[in-house]
């Protein structure tokens, strides 16, 4: 599976990658803007985007839009990370039909275990 | 001869009076008719003027009359061959007379319009043939009757008798004429004073006037507005009138409605014209042609209408309405009037503004489909299109505003949107009040107020702490991350120490992590804005996930939770608070039992009150009732360091009580000091949402007076009162090493970085111990002293800590009190403490035990650092 990590903090990019290193076939893929991203994802199909919310530059609801735009990642399940708990907020990012919402901080071990449960169909929004 | 004589003379006198009185009959008769003839006239003109139907039963009334006298007169002058001749033609005048007048009474009382077809001109010939010809009849018999007198006078004469009594008949003869003619003149004149009276009256001021104008008759009313003899205008133009004369203008206007008049329309226009007195009169004035059959115009009616007292009565409620106008005009609130559909009556500037329709664009129409509607672009303002906030009552939900109407109810909306024209939505705040006429709802009044500002001062706080959190949560997430990574071994493989260490700052990680959720939600509470999402589900299954969320929590703790097993009961709350005040309970219970005991958490249902009752019961050292009361406040542990030290973020139960509270239900606990403590909340099964105001009203406040945790120097409290100690040092990595070192062993530090801050704080602050560099950069460590032994403060215990060699005579002039000298590159740590301890003396044993003192606190900044800090900004 491959993973499309998009965040503009290394350190989180860090901890989630290595959080995520015991997947042996998930094939991760760090991007650390919403350009760099979209970019990314329009070179190389990703079966599923982790995508921060917060993003300087571009947001997490603009690349959303923009990554939907690209035949490469109009399906793919895009999941957010948000450092935002509120839960107005969190809802609106539901709505836009993403597959889930992964709040900050997560914790990198079970990081895989949360990703999975997100996209299990009973965790559908 | 006597008696012949008498008799002879009174059948004469008989004979004569009879005569005299038949004929004085015959005349009073026609004096009756022409009477009765002007009173039906009058009646039907009046009727004309009026229609007053009183007016048309009196001149039915008189045309009875005038038939039946009609009739005796035949009789009368059955033997005067010539006068019965006349008779007839007066019965057949009088009846065409009268079928005229009949014609135009019926149009009169049936026509819709005010125009009435009076042919005057035919009525006019045939009164005046009349009235000749009752003269030509009356004449005829005052003729006989002065023949009669004369033949008798004559025959009085030539005969020579009762001479004497001739004379008084003659007399009473002729004084009985004379008084019938003026019988006759005062009836005409009577009925002319009746009919003038009603002229008059009737309405204010009436005329008649020829079709080209020329004015016939004016009543006395008009006359005395103007003051003049009718003899001095009669058939003068009208508009050349004194009426006419203050205005050419005004003439002009009148000359056109007299010439469209004349033309057969009925003109009416309002016109002012100027009193006796100067004032002036406000007039509705109208001029109605009078046809003939021919539908020619005979004449013109000008009729007018004194209006000032009703203008003036409009104008002052025009007058205030217009004041009211322009006060609600100046109003920065939106006002706007409904009727009873809800359609609009009325809407201010503001209103216009906010809205951005003009009044006129909107009058009548409903407002409920314009301004409350749906739309499909619901807010310009939110973020997101869907973005719900509970509450908020979106465009469009019900016009409740009808119910204002249909219950008379006053309406107060806090928070709703209307939209504007251009279809974006404004947010505002809103009153509608019934409007009431004679206690009857007439309507609605609606004021509002635009209140995007405080929205957006809103937004911009409930941003920053948004922000705050995100930007405290992003370094926590690589900070949390690495600490699991390493305490899960992908870090190589740790020693015990080094498990143990990353676990505590794991640990310390999750409870920043719960600070910062806890303050988001006290902002919340404190601004009333904690929206709670009602859902009906299970509490014994809630309270069993939330404790199973605890379970390695309680283990950490090595205290069991256990739930008193329980029926399902339905509870209609927010699920996600109420998992909330049942974790914040049960982790406090944890967290404050001692090891290897119990929590208990059961539900009951309190059936009378179809209430829920949960408890939570800790064997922890339990609270004394005094204490009790504090508990639930903002940051009001009982001991400052108690909740820091378990892990607690101070805000838990401040929480839960809001919560609670909001929920609609109560919080409270029992428990006696060293028997443990039981916390215990109430729901409504059926929780109702309740108003935001309460939820204000009940929301937590933080206590005005300064907290201990956010200073650097804390008052003694409990059993160990802790030393306050001042490190003076300008080095910030022997500050921090110093501060840290004596946070340790439990005692309060102040920090400085130069020497005049140093005396400011020992000025200021009880301190009990200094720590001094003698190298700081404005004051040396010598003229420190020196200034400190001056001030009186000779006696505190002083470690002196410093780069250089110090003389005997440096030492002796850096001693205050109890004071060991340290050299920084020989001392270690172990000095350090010890030197402290030397020279707190007896203090030093009331230091806290280390054991239970864990300050986890930063290295604090200086006052100078923070002053650094804060101008960065």
């Amino acid at each position: 599976m491959k993973v499309l990590l998009v965040d503009d903090d290394t350190n989180i990019r860090m901890v989630a990658v290595m959080g995520l290193e015991d997947e042996m076939d998930w094939e991760i893929q760090e991007a650390s803007s919403g350009q760099e991203a979209i970019q990314l994802a329009s070179i190389q199909k990703p079966d599923l985007i982790l995508l921060d919310m917060m993003m300087p530059d571009m947001d997490g609801i603009t690349t959303f839009g923009k990554l939907r735009e690209l035949d490469t990642a109009k399906d793919t399940p895009i999941i957010f990370m948000t450092a935002k708990v509120q839960p107005q907020e969190i809802e609106s990012y539901k709505v836009l039909g993403d597959r889930g919402v992964i709040i900050k901080p997560f914790d990198p071990i079970t990081l895989a275990q949360e990703i999975q449960d997100i996209l299990a169909p009973k965790h559908n929004f | 001869m006597a008696a012949g004589f008498i008799l002879n003379h009174n059948n004469l006198v008989i004979q004569e009076k009879t005569w005299v009185a038949e004929t004085q009959a015959i005349i009073n008769k026609l004096d009756n008719i022409a009477a009765l003839n002007l009173k039906a006239e009058s009646s039907a003109r009046a009727f004309y003027l009026s229609r007053d139907q009183k007016y048309l039963n009196a001149r039915n009334h008189a045309v009875n009359e005038l038939k039946e006298r009609l009739q005796e007169l035949a009789t009368m002058l059955k033997d005067q061959p010539q006068q019965e001749k006349n008779a007839f033609l007066l019965k057949k005048i009088i009846s065409d007379r009268l079928a005229l007048t009949d014609h135009a009474t019926w149009e009169a009382a049936h026509a819709a319009n005010d125009h009435t077809t009076v042919d005057i001109s035919k009525g006019a010939a045939l009164t005046e043939k009349l009235e000749d010809l009752i003269a030509e009849m009356k004449d005829c018999q005052n003729d006989r009757i002065s023949l009669r007198e004369t033949e008798f006078l004559h025959n009085v004469i030539q005969t020579n008798r009762i001479e004497g009594f001739l004379g008084v008949l003659c007399i009473a003869a002729l004084s009985f004429s004379l008084f019938l003619t003026y019988r006759y003149m005062s009836a005409k004149k009577e009925s002319d004073v009746r009919f003038r009276a009603i002229f008059n009256q009737t309405f204010q001021l009436i005329g008649l006037l020829t079709p080209d104008g020329r004015l016939l008759e004016a009543n006395q009313t008009a006359l005395d507005m103007v003051g003049v003899d009718p003899a001095t205008i009669r058939h003068k133009f009208f508009w050349e009138t004194p009426w006419w004369q203050h205005s050419p203008q005004e003439q002009e206007i009148l000359k056109q409605a007299v010439k469209d008049a004349a033309s057969g329309k009925f003109v009416r226009f309002q016109t002012t014209h100027i009193g006796k007195g100067g004032e002036t009169i406000t007039i509705d004035f109208s001029i109605k042609p009078v046809l003939d059959d021919s539908g020619k115009v005979l004449y013109l009616l000008p009729e007018g209408r004194d209006m000032t007292e009703q203008k003036r009565a409009q104008e002052s409620t025009t007058a205030s309405e217009q004041h009211l106008k322009a006060l609600l005009t100046c109003l920065a609130e939106g006002v706007y009037q409904i009727d009873l559909e809800g359609n609009l009556v009325y809407m201010n500037g503001a209103a216009e503004r906010i809205l951005q329709y003009q009044e006129n664009e909107l009058l009548g129409k409903n407002m409920h489909g314009i301004i409350h509607g749906k739309s499909d672009a619901d807010s310009s303002q939110a973020p997101f299109p869907q973005l719900s906030t509970g509450q908020r009552e979106q465009p469009g939900s019900d016009f409740k505003l009808l119910r204002v109407v249909e219950r008379g109810e006053e309406l107060r909306i806090s928070e709703d949107w209307f939209r504007r024209k251009d279809g974006t939505c404004v947010p505002v705040e809103y009153v509608g009040s019934p409007l009431l006429q004679n206690g009857e709802v007439k309507g609605a009044v609606i004021a509002f107020q635009d209140i995007t500002t405080r929205k957006e001062a809103e937004k911009r706080v409930s941003e920053f702490y948004s922000t705050v959190s995100h930007e405290l949560r992003t370094p926590l997430t690589s900070i949390r991350g690495a600490m699991r990574l390493l305490e899960a071994g992908k870090g190589g493989e740790l020693t015990e120490r080094g498990k143990h260490l990353t676990t505590m700052g794991r640990i310390e990680c999750d409870r920043l992590v719960r600070l910062i959720n806890d303050m988001l939600d006290i902002r919340k509470l404190e601004a009333g804005k904690l929206d709670l999402r009602y859902a009906e589900f299970d509490a014994v299954d809630a309270v069993r996930q939330a404790i199973s969320n605890l379970q390695a929590y309680a283990d950490e703790h090595r205290v069991s939770i256990t739930l008193k097993p329980a029926p399902a009961i339905q509870l209609n709350a927010d699920r996600d608070r109420f998992t909330q005040i049942i974790t914040n309970l049960v982790s406090n219970a944890v967290r404050f039992s001692p090891l290897d005991s119990e929590v208990n958490v059961s539900l009951e249902l309190l059936a009378p009150e179809k209430t829920l009752k949960v408890s939570i019961q800790d064997s922890g050292p339990g609270i004394k009732p005094a204490d009790q009361r504090k508990l639930f406040k903002v940051f009001q542990q009982l001991d400052a360091t108690d909740a820091r030290r378990k892990g607690g973020t101070g805000l838990g139960l401040a929480i839960c009580k809001s919560l609670v509270e909001q929920h609609g239900g109560k919080i409270g606990l029992s428990s006696m000091e060293g028997e443990g403590a039981t916390f215990w909340f109430t729901l409504p099964l059926f929780g109702k949402q309740h108003p935001v105001k309460e939820a204000r009203d009940t929301a937590v406040s933080l206590p005005p007076e300064p907290k201990h945790h956010t200073t650097h120097y804390r008052k003694s409290k409990g059993k160990h009162a802790r030393v306050k100690a001042l490190v003076a040092e300008n080095d910030r990595f022997t500050r921090n090493l110093l501060e840290l070192q004596l946070r340790r062993m439990g005692i309060e530090v102040i920090c400085t970085e130069s020497g005049e801050g140093a005396l400011k704080i020992l000025n200021r602050d009880p301190i009990e111990l200094i720590i001094l560099e003698l190298g700081l950069p404005d004051i040396s460590g010598t003229e420190l002293i020196a200034k400190l032994k001056a001030e009186g403060k000779g006696e505190l215990p002083l470690v002196v800590y410093t780069a250089q060699d110090l003389t005997h005579d440096e030492r002796l002039a850096t001693t205050l009190g109890e004071t060991r000298h340290l050299t920084k590159s020989l001392s270690v740590e172990e000095d350090f403490v010890a030197a402290v301890k030397e020279v707190l003396g007896e203090r030093a044993r009331d230091l806290p035990d280390m054991a239970v003192v864990t300050d986890n606190r930063l290295p604090s900044m200086t006052e100078a650092e923070a002053l650094r800090l804060r101008s960065k900004d």
